[in-house]
C-alpha cells in the first residue's frame, strides 16, 4: 500500500512527481523540468545504464529500503525510504532497448545519490554503467557547441602516466571566453590525460555536468537541449555498447568471435609491472575470480564473474590494448562490468570489437 | 601423489606450479604452429590438414603426437613438444616415441581418416633451456652412437623455443648435427625460417589458444582444475550458489565439445587435486561434489596459486589432526 511522503523530506520536484504518480499521472522525463522550473528547483541527475533484460528498480534498490514503485509503461518511479531522507528515483526508458536513464533530483554529491551509484555497481550483471568512448564523449561536447558560446568552468581528468587525478577550474572573465568543451578535451589530452567530467555553461543560461561514465546533471537552462543533445546521445552510445557486448558468448563448433578491445590512449603496458596493474584492477572487482595462465612476457588471465558464471580470457599482448575473448557463458552485464572496470581505470580511448587483421604470409609473420 | 620435501609447502608448490607453467607454454607452442600452418596466407595453401589432437592407430597401438601436418604433396610433419628430464630414462622414452612417429606412413586427414604419406619429418620442439642438451642427448649420444638402438631413417629435427617480449622464437639449432626437414618443392617451407629466428607474436595465436585450450597430452591436474574452476564449470552451471555434483564423464564431454580435448580420467585427477585442497569431495553415494567458494575475496586471487595454498594448508591441518571423520553427504568441509 502506498503512503504519502512527508514533503519536507522530499525535494520540490520529487514531491510533485510522486504526488502525480500516486494519481496515475506520471510525467515523462522531459516534462519534469517544466514542473521543476515552476517550483524553482531545476536540478536533475541522470545515470545512463545498460540492462540485460526486463529489469525493475526492485532489482536495483536494496530490499531493506522498501522502495515503493509506480510503473509507467516500461518505466518506473521509486520512492526510496532512505535514512538520510526519502527521495524519488526514476527509471526512464530511452529510444533503445535495454538502455535506461536513472534520474533523480538530488545532486551527485548527495550521499544518497552516491548510494545510487553503488547500487548500479552492485546491480551487476543485471545493471551496468557505461564508460563512454572518447570520441563519443567528445561528440557531446561538439554538439553542445552548436548552442553558441559554450564554456567549460571545471574539468576532471586522469593522467595516463600514473593514473592520477587532475582537476582544473576556470573563472568567468569579461575579456574572453573560457575554453569550449572540445578545446578543454584537446588541451587535456596534450598534457597526457583523459577527461572524465566537464562542468559546462552555455551563454543561453544552460548549465550542466557531463560525465564520461555515462551520466549528466542538469542545473539550469532549456531542458529540451539537455534532453536532445546530452541524454539522447548518452542513450545512443550506451545502446551501441550494449549491442557490442550482447551475444558474445562462444558457441560449440564455432571459432571465437573477434575479441573486444579496451584500447588505451598511450602504450602503457611496456613491462611486467605495468601489465600487473591489469591484474590488480581485476582483483578490485568484487565477486570475481582470476587465474593467471601466463604472466610474462605477455599476460593471459582467465576472469570469472561469480555473479553469473560468465568467463573471459583476457590478454595483454601489446602495450596499448587489452583483448577480451568471452567464454561459453558471457552475459551483457558481466562483459559490461569487466570492460567498464578496465576502461574506466585505464582511461581507455575506446571499447570496440577488434578489427579482422589481414592474414600475413609466413615471411611477414616472422618479421613482425 | 605429492612427494615429501624438506619444506613441504615449497615442495608442493614446485611440484604443482612447475608443470602448470610448462604445460601452458606448450599450449602456446602448439597454438603458434597451428596458427602458422592454418592461418599464414601462403603456408596454409600448402597444407591439407593440421591436426591438433591426433590419435593414430597402428595395430593395437595408438600414437598421440602433439600435432601433425599433412601437406598437399603427400608429405607431412609429426610434432612433439616436450621437456626432457635429467635422467636418461626420460630421453630413452622420448626417443622411443620419436622412433614410432618416424615409422608412420599415414597421417590424419581433414575428415578424421588417416591418409598415406610418401615421406614425413619428425619435429621435436623443446625449451631453449634444454635445446642444446637435446642435441647432445638425442643426436650425439643416441642417433650417432652405433651401439644405441635409436636409428630412425631420418634424424628428428630439434627446434628450441624461447619467449621474449610478446613473441615466441623458434630455432633449428646446431644445423650440422641436427635433423633437417624435407626440402621438397613446397613453398614456403618453415625450415627456411627455422634456420634463422622464426618469431610468432602471441597476439597472433591467442585466439587459437582460447579456442583449443589444451594440447594432446594430459594436462597437469592443477592446469585442468583451474580451467574447470574458472571456465568450464561456470559455463556449465552459471552462478555458484551451492555445491554441485560432478560426473567426470559429463565434464569430459563438455571439455570435448568446447575444446576438442578432454577425458574422464583427467577430470577425475583434477577432482582428486581439488579434494586435497578441500574444494571437492565424494559424498556417501560416491559422487563427486564441488564447492563453489570464491577463492581469495581480497588481494591475490590467482586461482591456481590459491588451490596450491589450500593444499598446503590442508596437508598441515591433516598432519595435526589426521583422524578426520568421514564427511557428510553434500556438505563442504568446515574450513
Amino acid at each position: 500500500m502506498s503512503t504519502t511522503p512527508d514533503p519536507a523530506q522530499l525535494t520540490a520536484l520529487d514531491s510533485i512527481l510522486w504526488g502525480r504518480a500516486e494519481q496515475g499521472n506520471v510525467s515523462p522525463l522531459r516534462s519534469l523540468i517544466t514542473i521543476a522550473n515552476r517550483t524553482g528547483q531545476a536540478h536533475l541527475t541522470a545515470e545512463t545504464v545498460i540492462v540485460d533484460e526486463d529489469r525493475s528498480l526492485i532489482d536495483l534498490v536494496p530490499t531493506e529500503l522498501r522502495p515503493e514503485i509506480q510503473r509507467f509503461g516500461v518505466g518506473e518511479l521509486g520512492l526510496i525510504n532512505d535514512e538520510q531522507g526519502r527521495f524519488v528515483i526514476g527509471m526512464y526508458p530511452t529510444a533503445y532497448d535495454g538502455v535506461f536513464h536513472l534520474a533523480g533530483s538530488i545532486p551527485t554529491t548527495d550521499p544518497r545519490w552516491q548510494k545510487v551509484e553503488r547500487w548500479i555497481g552492485r546491480g551487476a550483471p543485471r545493471f551496468a554503467a557505461c564508460f563512454l568512448n572518447h570520441a563519443d564523449f567528445a561528440e557531446i561536447g561538439i554538439a553542445l557547441s552548436s548552442l553558441g558560446d559554450v564554456e567549460v568552468s571545471r574539468l576532471t581528468a586522469r593522467r595516463h602516466s600514473d593514473l592520477s587525478s587532475l582537476t582544473r577550474g576556470w573563472q568567468e572573465r569579461d575579456s574572453a571566453l573560457r575554453p569550449s568543451p572540445i578545446e578543454a578535451i584537446n588541451s587535456t589530452e596534450r598534457e597526457g590525460a583523459s577527461v572524465r567530467s566537464l562542468t559546462i555553461k552555455v551563454k543561453n543560461g544552460m548549465s550542466i555536468h557531463l560525465r564520461r561514465l555515462a551520466g549528466a546533471t542538469y542545473y539550469s537552462g532549456d531542458f529540451r537541449h539537455f534532453d536532445e543533445i546530452v541524454l539522447s546521445r548518452l542513450a545512443k552510445f550506451a545502446a551501441a555498447r550494449r549491442e557490442l557486448l550482447r551475444n558474445r558468448q562462444r558457441r560449440i563448433n564455432e571459432p571465437p568471435r573477434q575479441p573486444i578491445v579496451v584500447r588505451l590512449q598511450t602504450a602503457a603496458f611496456k613491462d611486467a609491472e605495468a601489465t600487473g596493474s591489469v591484474l590488480s584492477t581485476l582483483q578490485d572487482q568484487r565477486e570475481t575470480a582470476i587465474a593467471v595462465l601466463h604472466r610474462n612476457p605477455y599476460l593471459h588471465v582467465v576472469v570469472t564473474d561469480y555473479l553469473d558464471g560468465s568467463n573471459f580470457d583476457v590478454f595483454v599482448t601489446s602495450a596499448d590494448e587489452i583483448r577480451i575473448f568471452p567464454g561459453f557463458r558471457s552475459s551483457i552485464g558481466a562483459l559490461a562490468r569487466l570492460t567498464q572496470q578496465l576502461g574506466d581505470h585505464f582511461a581507455a580511448k575506446e571499447i570496440v570489437e577488434a578489427n579482422v587483421a589481414p592474414k600475413p604470409t609466413l615471411a611477414e609473420l616472422c618479421a613482425e | 601423489m605429492i612427494a615429501d620435501a624438506t619444506d613441504p609447502g615449497e615442495g608442493i608448490e614446485h611440484e604443482l606450479l612447475g608443470p602448470f607453467s610448462v604445460y601452458d607454454a606448450h599450449v602456446d607452442v602448439v597454438s603458434a604452429f597451428e596458427y602458422m600452418f592454418c592461418e599464414a596466407a601462403d603456408l596454409s595453401q600448402t597444407v591439407t590438414h593440421f591436426e591438433r589432437f591426433p590419435h593414430i592407430r597402428i595395430g593395437d597401438k595408438v600414437l598421440t603426437p602433439d600435432f601433425t601436418v599433412l601437406f598437399n604433396d603427400a608429405t607431412g610433419i609429426v610434432g612433439e613438444v616436450a621437456s626432457i628430464a635429467l635422467h636418461e630414462g626420460s630421453v630413452d622414452k622420448l626417443c622411443k616415441q620419436l622412433m614410432a612417429y618416424s615409422c608412420l606412413d599415414v597421417l590424419p586427414g581433414p575428415n578424421g581418416a588417416c591418409i598415406s604419406v610418401t615421406a614425413l619429418d619428425v619435429l621435436y620442439v623443446t625449451s631453449s633451456e634444454t635445446g642444446l642438451g637435446a642435441i647432445r642427448r638425442i643426436i650425439r649420444e643416441r642417433v650417432e652412437d652405433p651401439d644405441h638402438a635409436y636409428k630412425p631413417a631420418r634424424k628428428p629435427c630439434i627446434v628450441q623455443y624461447s619467449r621474449n617480449d610478446s613473441k615466441y622464437t623458434f630455432q633449428r639449432i646446431s644445423p650440422q648435427e641436427n635433423g633437417d626437414l624435407l626440402r621438397t618443392g613446397r613453398s614456403p617451407n618453415i625450415v627456411d625460417y627455422l634456420d634463422d629466428d622464426m618469431k610468432i607474436q602471441a597476439a597472433r595465436f591467442a585466439p587459437i589458444k582460447v579456442a583449443r585450450g589444451f594440447i594432446n597430452d594430459s594436462p597437469p591436474p592443477l592446469y585442468l582444475a583451474t580451467d574447470l574452476w574458472t571456465r568450464t564449470w561456470p559455463s556449465m552451471y552459471g552462478r555458484p550458489d551451492k555445491p554441485f555434483k560432478v560426473a567426470p564423464a559429463t565434464t569430459a564431454q563438455a571439455l570435448q565439445k568446447q575444446y576438442g580435448y578432454g577425458n574422464a580420467r583427467d577430470v577425475k585427477r583434477a577432482l582428486e587435486l581439488l579434494a586435497k585442497a578441500g574444494l571437492a569431495w565424494r559424498n556417501r553415494a560416491g559422487q563427486w561434489v564441488v564447492s563453489r567458494t570464491l577463492l581469495g575475496r581480497k588481494g591475490d586471487r590467482d586461482v591456481h596459486r590459491l588451490i596450491v595454498e589450500r593444499i598446503i594448508e590442508e596437508r598441515s591441518r591433516r598432519q595435526i589432526a589426521p583422524a578426520r571423520s568421514a564427511r557428510n553427504a553434500d556438505q563442504p568441509p568446515l574450513f
